[in-house]
């Protein structure tokens, strides 16, 4: 006999209506009950993991349904994060960073303005030039992560006005906004570092497009750059492109 | 035919005695059992593990942490700002975060309670300076790269442990553009600060559910530091 464990004893089947013109159902065998009831079971079974399993894929919680939405690439081209695209200009080491006058011929007030504070490093600065442009919305802040590939995020120095992040910011839908970010990092802290960019309306980030750029430095190469760092890298202001 | 329904038949595993006196006095038993078990866990403090509210006091120069951080705290002194006039507390430190991700300077400054043990001497938000750069303001402390810093509390005339949150008038009134509290007398009756390093978690917040660092609240170490007035 086939016992299956169930809380209730299942009621008994409603008597299905005698088709007229089909020949007379035959009363089911004893046994056949029970053996009936497999495959209920097994797709009740089947059913409730699939369930549990749907339930996996939603959202915990608010915050990871609203988080940033990242699109990557690498630094060959442009990437597109929905709300803007960046493309990775150039990117140099240095030793010590500060923040450049602009075009120091050409503005006649450069000599008057204070001498540039150069910030050394506790291991190496890396310079990231990139181009952003906003797609639709004027966008006002940007923040910079840089992936080590290895085990840490480093943040964007905040010591320089010049560089992307600061209040300053804005960009106007359509302009490609030419600037710069930096980060400070220990020399043996690179693997195969990533970019990350994101640029919001400031008010908050959810929901924003998040770029990440694989920069394609590593190896040999990226120790290379690293021990020929420039003394100084003076980093100019963001500034509008023509289109 | 299956079996489904419970047989009446079948042994209950535990068979309660027939009389009622004698159900009353197993009744009896078990709730002074159950009594005496809550009591002994309230006299012996609680189910909160003894390690969690365990701390030590240490040395100025001796390491301490917590899972955020490595610090040591090396000496203390009461400064000015010259441009504010604000009279601050000023520690040196050895500092490093152990998180993999940058963290603000304002999560970190959640993790330590100067004390003076005065009720007119109250630190504010604490601010960063590294003594490599320490004409700027640290906003964050970066993963890997151990620092050495200047820790900077403003000083204020308030009893450190009020918490009753300040009202709108006395914050936007017309305090706001105030000189900063002369607390000179204050100062130059202290010779100490007690500071307290408490344990850190990495938790959502209530309205802002991005996580990020919070102090957990219980002492991990306690340093007592002399005071030298600048």
């Amino acid at each position: 006999m086939i016992t299956v464990s169930a809380p209730l004893p299942p009621p008994p089947p409603p008597q299905p209506p005698v088709p007229a013109a089909g020949p007379p159902a035959s009363p089911p065998p004893p046994d056949e009950g029970g053996r009936r009831r497999w495959p209920t079971v097994l797709a009740s079974l089947v059913l409730l993991a699939l369930l549990m399993g749907a339930q996996s894929l939603r959202f915990s919680s608010s915050v990871d349904a609203t988080l940033p939405m990242v699109a990557s690439g690498d630094a060959s081209s442009a990437v597109d994060a929905r709300s803007f695209t960046v493309r990775v200009d150039e990117v140099r080491f240095a030793r010590a960073v500060a923040d450049g006058s602009g075009d120091a011929g050409d503005s006649a007030l450069s000599d008057f303005g204070p001498e540039p504070e150069y910030f050394e490093a506790e291991g190496v600065w890396m310079v990231v030039f990139l181009e952003v442009t906003a797609r639709e919305d004027h966008l006002t802040r940007l923040e910079a992560r840089l992936d080590s590939g290895d085990k840490n995020v480093y943040g964007a120095t905040s010591w320089l006005y010049n560089t992307f992040g600061g209040v300053g910011d804005g960009f106007p839908p359509g302009i490609p906004m030419r600037g710069a970010t930096a980060f400070e990092v220990p020399e043996d802290a690179l693997k195969d570092p990533v970019l990350e960019v994101n640029v919001s309306t400031g008010i908050d980030r959810r929901l924003s497009g998040e770029a990440h750029v694989k920069l394609g430095l590593s190896g040999d190469e990226l120790k290379k750059a690293i021990a020929g760092a420039e003394e100084a890298i003076d980093v100019p202001e963001p500034r509008m492109q023509k289109v | 035919m299956a079996h489904h329904a419970p047989d009446p038949e079948e042994a209950p595993l535990v068979r309660l005695p027939r009389s009622t006196r004698a159900r009353l006095a197993a009744v009896t038993v078990g709730v002074l059992a159950v009594a005496a078990a809550v009591a002994g866990l309230w006299a012996g403090g609680g189910l909160e593990s003894a390690t969690a509210t365990e701390h030590r006091t240490v040395e100025p120069g001796d390491e301490i942490r917590n899972s955020l951080i490595e610090l040591r705290l090396h000496e203390a002194a009461f400064g000015r700002n010259p441009d504010t006039g604000q009279f601050t507390l000023d520690i040196r430190a050895d500092i490093e975060s152990r998180f993999n991700e940058p963290v603000s300077v304002s999560e970190i400054g959640g993790l330590f309670k100067p004390r003076f043990g005065r009720k007119d001497l109250a630190p504010g938000p604490m601010r960063m300076a590294l003594t490599r750069h320490p004409e700027v303001t640290a906003s964050d402390l970066q993963p890997g790269m151990p620092e050495e810093v200047v820790l900077s509390w403003p000083l204020s005339e308030e009893d450190p442990d009020d918490t009753t949150p300040k009202t709108g008038e006395e914050i936007f009134g017309e305090d706001l553009l105030a000189e900063p509290d002369d607390v000179s007398g204050q100062i130059a009756q202290v010779d100490e600060v007690e500071v307290t390093v408490t344990g850190a978690k990495y938790e959502a917040g209530f309205t802002d559910e991005t996580k990020r660092w919070w102090t957990d609240n219980r002492p991990r170490a306690v340093v007592d530091l002399p005071v030298d007035e600048e």
